[in-house]
């Protein structure tokens, strides 16, 4: 099944390669988190972890897997910095481009807030409006010698804890969380299914892109639902894009696909 | 009483208003520009307890409610890039403005240590393992589950729908083209991964020059050193039915070898292990002009179009070996030898019937042909592959001992053929790669030469009127000899400005063919050898100068590719016996264009144009009779043949993964001019001329696909639907009247997938086909309606048993006759999951159908061929791994 994920990534990769990114913000600091997560909800056995970035701008942040970025940034290089066709590109790139398992990205402005994710090889966006309602609470805890204050909110079908500082004054966290008095440090779901935990904190100007052209803007809801449908009839769906298999595995296939990926962050 | 509640309403009111105190406010920077999403929190004034918070909006303004008793309080503000500011105030509403002071104090950076990453997990979520089902035993199996590739029932893989350009296991090209050997043989259990290299450019050196739009497939192993193998047992009975497989293989960094032996004789094509498999060696073979050509043949059936297994009557014995060693860094020798011996048996009917302007003649044959196929295959790989350049020189020898005896019944009379079709070949490929300056040079150098002497026997005479003044005649022979040698060199670079790559390449290539046959006819065993128009003794020669610019432009939404080829070309054709000759010289033009644009994100175009000129081979070129077969013999005094082939392509298509809504569709128009006539004779006993005749003539093609697809989430149903329509219209001498043909066909295609339950699936795919010939002024024949439908069902009961059960129905239906083929096979599987055998029990042809008939026309003929099939059979094998 995972194998089906790698090659998921190379289309990601290759469909970034087609479009050449502007710049919409510089960074002043990156933030990285250490998520782990739980692929299938039920078995705890099934934990992965992977490094999430946290890109703080003048404008605007954007959150996305350090290696999806990674890889953003292989095609970058290769289409806009150097001489090489994009062909040729693609070819070096795929020998040292990463693995990652999210391939979403969310720009946060202050008042806005857009995702970016893939459905196999086609690219989508969509605005999410839905307003994350807290709760601080009076418990605090020295987390990493900073004063965390607990916070809860209940988000995507999860209820979640939070601890954020004032002490870093930027309202902004993991994943689509954001809007506390301060930086998130960490904050898990109750069943610990997710676990964003802070790792660092540095100084970084660099650029950073997020590329409407040319990107189906969708509404949430028909983004879930058409993933839900790819997730649940991966054999069927590749089918319909052109790729034919062997048909006597696609029942095993599909149910394995679908208990890999029966725990997603935003499970309603 | 009322003014009691009142006041303590009004108390009450008042204390409310009291508890939540309001403060507004605004914050800005020192040149007053509004500050959006500063924070603004309240906490007591000792201590750092937040007791509520606010976030500037778009305009910088906060509104804070706070519902603390607490007579003072601390507000603070604080922003990135700003000093923090704070303030005690006291509890009660008021409007609050604050300025920031921007300061170039950063964040204190934070790294934590010990962090709890580590490496688990990552690299076994890649694992073949993870991805493999209990019912996969070889590598082939888990491949074909993995989106993007497909692998067709000839063992090609295809990697989104294109054949991939190189198979290698732990970076080492083992077996070439003859990859489906290890892909078939390799347990899944010892790779533990599988890389898809997408462009992947085989040659280092042009890593970072050239793009190479082919995929690529590395197997990687779970050891160093992996010897593993597997076999396979079958036996069945009723005839006895046997079909082993031990295949040992050893693989490691430097050395890897591979032998395999394979016989059988349940109609599993073993030649297929052989078969070549990657559109470059395609390429590189049509270059090297070293396919085998049988010249005469015994008179075959054709096959039923569907899979080998149900007709094949074979008894096939292969074994081959590959070798190959890392001589030292970066140069590689490979050595591949087989062996192949198969006899195979065919039988049936066919019955033809050619229809003239004039008449109609009717033939009945009752087939039967037994075929001996021995054949030793040689072949020497060495290169080297480094990043300042490449080597590759390639030597192959082949020899083919094949023989055919074939036994026809004709109109109640026997007719025996015998022919014995011999071929030796040698090539040599080189490739070097080598880079002056700044660029790059391709060098490529072909040799080959191949001869082959073969020879048709026919008992009794036949053609007599022609060969032997109308009279009688015991035996007839043919002897064909056909040597070829050829060369092809060329010379090219690459350069890239900008969004354009260059690709200019010069070279030449000679072709010289002898061909020289006679016919003999025996009468009372005197042998009498025919002459003058009965003999061929051609030399042909080719020699060929071209240039070709190759350019490429790529920018976002487009994709734009021009080649243009010069070619100067010289032909000579001459046969001293019979005193004829024909020259000429041709320069030729034949560019090729194509554009690819994305509209938008749902729609995506495709224009492509090109024109081609095509000249006759020696296979069309002879002045003297050959017979072909025991009832073709034809010569060609024709000129040499030209044409001229123009064709335009455009395609759209359209994706909406939202909707689970896929559709795409091409049109294509090709126009052929030729210089000769296609045209036929037929003879009183059925026997036919093709010929050529000197005469401009026009034909075209268009040819239209539609493919559409959708999900239906609520019924777990997936639905497609292809199209394809062509018309063909050519014009045609037929017994010596020039007629305008034109042929029709339309093809729909249906597949619906459904799950039934976790357990159950369901799938039904059919195929409906008619066509329709028709001579411009007559009567269009009756069209010929084709139909197959497949229903399978596929359970799985637990987890280490499968059952699929597939039906199958064929209909052909011309004028009003019909045939209906049934067909049932049932496949079981058990797996001893500790042990990791295999036992499987296939039923095949439960209904024990005989045999299958085709009914197929084309321009002046309408044949129904009967061909006898496998019977049912029960075959129980057994599979492991060593």
């Amino acid at each position: 099944m995972i194998k089906k994920i790698v090659l998921v990534a190379v289309f990601f990769i290759f469909n970034n390669a087609n479009s050449q990114n502007k710049i919409i913000d510089t960074t002043k600091y990156k933030i990285v988190y250490n998520l782990i997560y739980q692929q299938d909800s039920t078995n705890i056995a099934s934990k992965r972890e992977e490094k999430m970035l946290l890109l703080v701008g003048e404008n605007y942040s954007l959150f996305q897997s350090e290696n999806s970025r990674f890889n953003d940034s292989l095609v970058n290089y290769y289409t806009q910095s150097t001489k090489l066709d994009e062909q040729t590109a693609l070819n070096t790139m795929l020998s040292v481009k990463k693995k990652s398992r999210f391939n979403f990205k969310i720009r946060k402005s202050p008042n806005t807030m857009l995702a970016f994710d893939k459905i196999f090889s086609d690219k989508f966006i969509y605005k999410d409006e839905e307003k994350l309602n807290w709760k601080i609470l009076n418990e605090t805890k020295q987390i990493n010698n900073y004063l965390c204050q607990k916070a809860t909110t209940h988000f995507g079908g999860r209820d979640y804890v939070a601890w954020f500082t004032s002490k870093i004054p930027i309202n902004d966290g993991p994943y689509k969380f954001r809007g506390l008095p301060g930086l998130i440090i960490k904050i898990q779901d109750t069943k610990k299914q997710y676990v964003f935990e802070l790792l660092s904190l540095k100084k970084y100007n660099s650029s950073f892109s997020f590329d409407v052209k040319g990107i189906q803007m969708v509404t949430k809801k028909a983004y879930f639902k058409a993933y839900n449908d790819f997730k649940n009839n991966f054999i069927e769906q590749l089918e319909q894009r052109g790729i034919t298999f062997d048909k006597s595995n696609a029942n095993q296939v599909n149910q394995s696909i679908r208990k890999r990926r029966n725990n997603e962050i935003e499970i309603d | 009483m009322i003014r009691f509640i009142l006041a303590v309403l009004f108390l009450l009111v008042g204390k409310f208003s009291f508890s939540q105190t309001k403060i507004r406010g605004k914050i800005t920077n020192e040149q007053s520009k509004t500050l959006v999403g500063a924070n603004v929190v309240v906490t007591k004034t000792k201590g750092n307890i937040i007791l509520t918070y606010a976030i500037t909006d778009n305009n910088g303004l906060y509104s804070l409610n706070i519902s603390s008793k607490l007579d003072s309080l601390q507000i603070k503000i604080s922003y990135i890039g700003y000093t923090k500011q704070s303030k005690n105030i006291i509890n009660k509403n008021q409007a609050l403005n604050f300025n920031l002071v921007e300061s170039s104090e950063k964040l204190k950076e934070i790294f934590i240590k010990g962090s709890l990453i580590t490496k688990k997990g990552d690299t076994l979520n890649y694992s073949v393992n993870a991805f493999k089902s209990p019912k996969d035993r070889v590598i082939a199996d888990v491949l074909s589950k993995m989106p993007g590739i497909e692998v067709l029932s000839d063992g090609k893989i295809l990697y989104q729908g294109q054949p991939i350009q190189k198979y290698y296991i732990e970076g080492l090209d083992l077996l070439e083209d003859k990859y489906n050997l290890a892909n078939n043989n390799l347990p899944a259990d010892a790779v533990s991964k599988v890389q898809i290299l997408e462009n992947h450019q085989p040659i280092k050196l042009l890593d970072s020059l050239v793009f190479s739009n082919k995929t690529s497939l590395n197997i990687k192993l779970k050891k160093n050193i992996t010897v593993t193998g597997t076999a396979k047992l079958g036996v069945g009975l009723l005839p006895f039915l046997w079909d082993v497989n031990i295949t040992p293989m050893l693989f490691s960094k430097k050395q890897q070898t591979i032998t395999s032996y394979q016989a059988n004789n349940v109609g599993n094509d073993i030649s297929n292990e052989m078969k070549i498999l990657t559109i470059e060696d395609l390429l590189d073979q049509f270059e090297s002009n070293n396919e085998k050509q049988d010249w005469v043949t015994v008179q075959k059936l054709s096959p039923p179009p569907f899979s080998k297994e149900r007709w094949l009557d074979n008894n096939a014995h292969l074994l081959t070996t590959n070798y190959l060693v890392r001589l030292k860094k970066e140069v590689d020798l490979k050595v591949n030898l087989s062996y192949i011996n198969d006899f195979q048996q065919q039988n049936g009917n066919t019955q033809t019937v050619f229809f003239t302007p004039t008449d109609t003649i009717n033939i009945k044959e009752n087939t039967t042909n037994r075929l001996y196929f021995n054949s030793l295959k040689s072949k020497f790989v060495l290169t080297k592959n480094t990043n300042k350049n490449y080597f590759k020189n390639t030597f192959e020898a082949n020899t083919y001992c094949d023989s055919q005896k074939g036994k026809i019944i004709l109109n109640k009379e026997d007719v025996n053929q015998s022919a014995i079709v011999p071929f030796s070949s040698f090539s040599n490929k080189l490739k070097l790669i080598k880079p002056f300056g700044k660029k790059i040079f391709t060098i490529k150098s072909v040799l080959t030469y191949f001869k082959s002497p073969q020879k048709l026997s026919i008992l009794p005479g036949q053609f007599e009127d022609l060969l032997n003044n109308g009279n009688s005649f015991d035996k007839l022979n043919q002897k064909v000899e056909h040597s070829n040698f050829y060369t092809n060199n060329s010379f090219s670079f690459t350069k890239g400005v900008k969004r354009f790559t260059f690709i200019p390449k010069i070279g030449f290539s000679i072709q010289n063919q002898k061909l020289d046959s006679r016919i003999l006819i025996f009468e009372n065993n005197i042998e009498n050898i025919l002459t003058n128009e009965f003999q061929n003794n051609l030399r042909f020669n080719k020699t060929l100068f071209y240039s070709v610019l190759n350019t490429q432009y790529r920018n976002n939404n487009w994709k734009i590719e021009l080649e243009i080829p010069l070619k100067l070309q010289t032909f000579k054709r001459e046969d001293n016996n019979l005193n004829r000759k024909q020259n000429l010289n041709k320069i030729t033009f034949e560019p090729q264009f194509s554009i690819k644009k994305d509209l938008n994100v749902f729609w995506k175009t495709t224009f492509l144009a090109s024109l081609k000129n095509n000249f006759g081979d020696i296979n069309q070129l002879y002045y003297g009779y050959i017979l072909n077969n025991y009832r073709n013999i034809q010569k060609y005094e024709t000129p040499i043949l030209e044409g001229l082939r123009s064709n335009f392509t455009f395609g759209i298509s359209y994706r909406n993964p939202i909707k689970s809504l896929f559709i795409n569709g091409f049109y294509s128009y090709g126009n052929l001019n030729q210089n000769l006539l296609f045209g036929n004779s037929i003879n009183n006993n059925g026997t036919t001329s093709f010929s050529f005749f000197e005469q401009d003539n026009n034909s075209n093609t268009q040819y239209i696909n539609l493919r559409g697809s959708k999900y239906f989430s609520k019924l777990k149903t997936t639905l497609t639907i292809t199209t394809n329509t062509s018309v063909d219209n050519k014009e045609q001498l037929l017994n010596g009247t020039i007629t305008e043909v034109t042929r029709k066909n339309i093809q729909l295609k249906g597949k619906l997938d459904t799950e039934i339950t976790k357990w159950l699936s369901v799938e039904y795919k059919s195929n409906v086909s008619i066509s329709n010939t028709k001579f411009k002024n007559q009567q269009s024949f009756d069209n010929i309606i084709t139909q197959e439908h497949l229903l399978n069902f596929n359970f799985y009961p637990t987890s280490n048993q499968y059952i699929g059960l597939d039906t199958e129905y064929y209909k052909n239906k011309f004028s009003n006759q019909y045939q209906e083929n049934y067909f049932l096979n049932l496949n079981y599987r058990y797996t001893f999951k500790e042990s990791e055998i295999d036992l499987e029990l296939n039923w095949n042809n439960i209904l024990n159908t005989k045999e299958f008939t085709t009914v197929f026309n084309d321009a002046f003929s309408y044949t129904q061929s009967t061909y006898r099939l496998r019977l049912s059979q029960i075959l129980l094998n057994i599979n492991f791994r060593f």
